[in-house]
């Protein structure tokens, strides 16, 4: 197959024309979910990992009274994210080496980032080591229906979501190994279709929409042939970091 | 597809109102999800336009996407 596309899909505007800034399906609707699960108190300290342009960041600090942070790799999102708001609290960095002290966080969120980070073992356990011992890890994020498919989308060449798509055993299984309890997932799917209803909407089609993000440098037939075999879904899963006993 | 919804706007007009339909936001519903687009309607009573095109195109794409095909 060719080369991966440089600019990775969260980055565009084909993509962002349809989720606004939040860059995921179903915009807060998950991170609402989540929240009223996991209860946290006014002020808790919650870092949102793979924050974007900081849509999140601004949401829970100014709609749920926490005391947020956001950490993303890409400058560009980071620069918007200022501008829009300055002095909203984010930070450069990658969710494989954070840069907060161990047990500093009540919860850290990462919605639809674990699939776009070259590591996500090492990310999970970033994630578990700046949480205290029974705080929460909620990972919002796209998952192959059909594990089968898993390794045909790895193959895309494309930078984004579906690309690192795991299938949900695999990633269970990978939250669990970095010391966290699965205390729920719940599938979503729903929210992934009407984010592809959108772009449908706004594009023409899907291969009009892979057509703009990849400059037509890739087969939309690949893309599509993959997705098929996949069948992408969307899912919820609240963890709980592991008491170790040594804070 | 863009450039065919251009080319109906100026072909179509309401037979009740006897006015050109033109481009506005519409809200479409189907199993259960809204979203917001912009088709031809008609500025007198509200009527939407939708024309074979777009209903064998891009809804019947969003259709089966819905309907989880």
């Amino acid at each position: 197959m060719e080369s991966a596309v440089s600019c990775p899909m969260y980055e565009g505007k084909p993509i962002r024309d349809v989720t606004g800034d939040t860059i995921r399906p179903g915009g807060f609707t998950l991170t609402d979910r989540a929240l009223a699960l996991c209860s946290f108190a006014a002020g808790a300290r919650v870092l949102d990992v793979g924050c974007g342009a900081g849509a999140t960041v601004e949401y829970l600090i100014n709609n749920h009274q926490l005391d947020a942070v956001g950490v993303d790799p890409s400058p560009a999102l980071l620069e918007q994210g200022r501008r829009r708001c300055p002095g909203l609290p984010l930070m450069e960095g990658a969710g494989e080496n954070l840069p907060f002290r161990d047990g500093e966080m009540d919860g850290v969120l990462a919605e639809c980032t674990l699939s776009v980070m070259e590591n996500p073992d090492r990310a999970l356990a970033e994630c578990c080591r700046v949480l205290k011992s029974g705080g929460w890890l909620v990972v919002t994020d796209v998952y192959a229906r059909n594990p089968a498919g898993v390794s045909t989308l790895h193959e895309l060449p494309l930078e984004g979501c579906l690309k690192g798509a795991m299938s949900i055993d695999e990633l269970l299984q990978k939250i669990k190994a970095r010391g966290f309890e699965v205390v729920l997932w719940e599938d979503h799917t729903r929210l992934l279709g009407e984010l592809v209803a959108g772009l449908i909407l706004a594009h023409g089609s899907m291969a009009a929409f892979w057509g703009c993000v990849t400059g037509d440098s890739v087969a939309c037939g690949d893309i599509q042939n993959a997705v098929r075999k996949a069948r992408p879904g969307y899912v919820l899963v609240l963890a709980k970091k592991v008491a170790t006993g040594k804070e | 597809m863009a450039e065919k919804e251009v080319q109906a706007e100026s072909i179509y007009e309401c037979l009740k109102c006897n006015l050109p339909m033109t481009p506005g936001k519409v809200t479409v519903s189907y199993m259960g999800s809204s979203f917001p687009v912009e088709l031809l309607k008609c500025p007198g009573c509200g009527l939407v336009l939708i024309t074979e095109d777009l209903a064998l195109g891009k809804m019947l794409e969003v259709e089966k996407t819905l309907e989880d095909k």
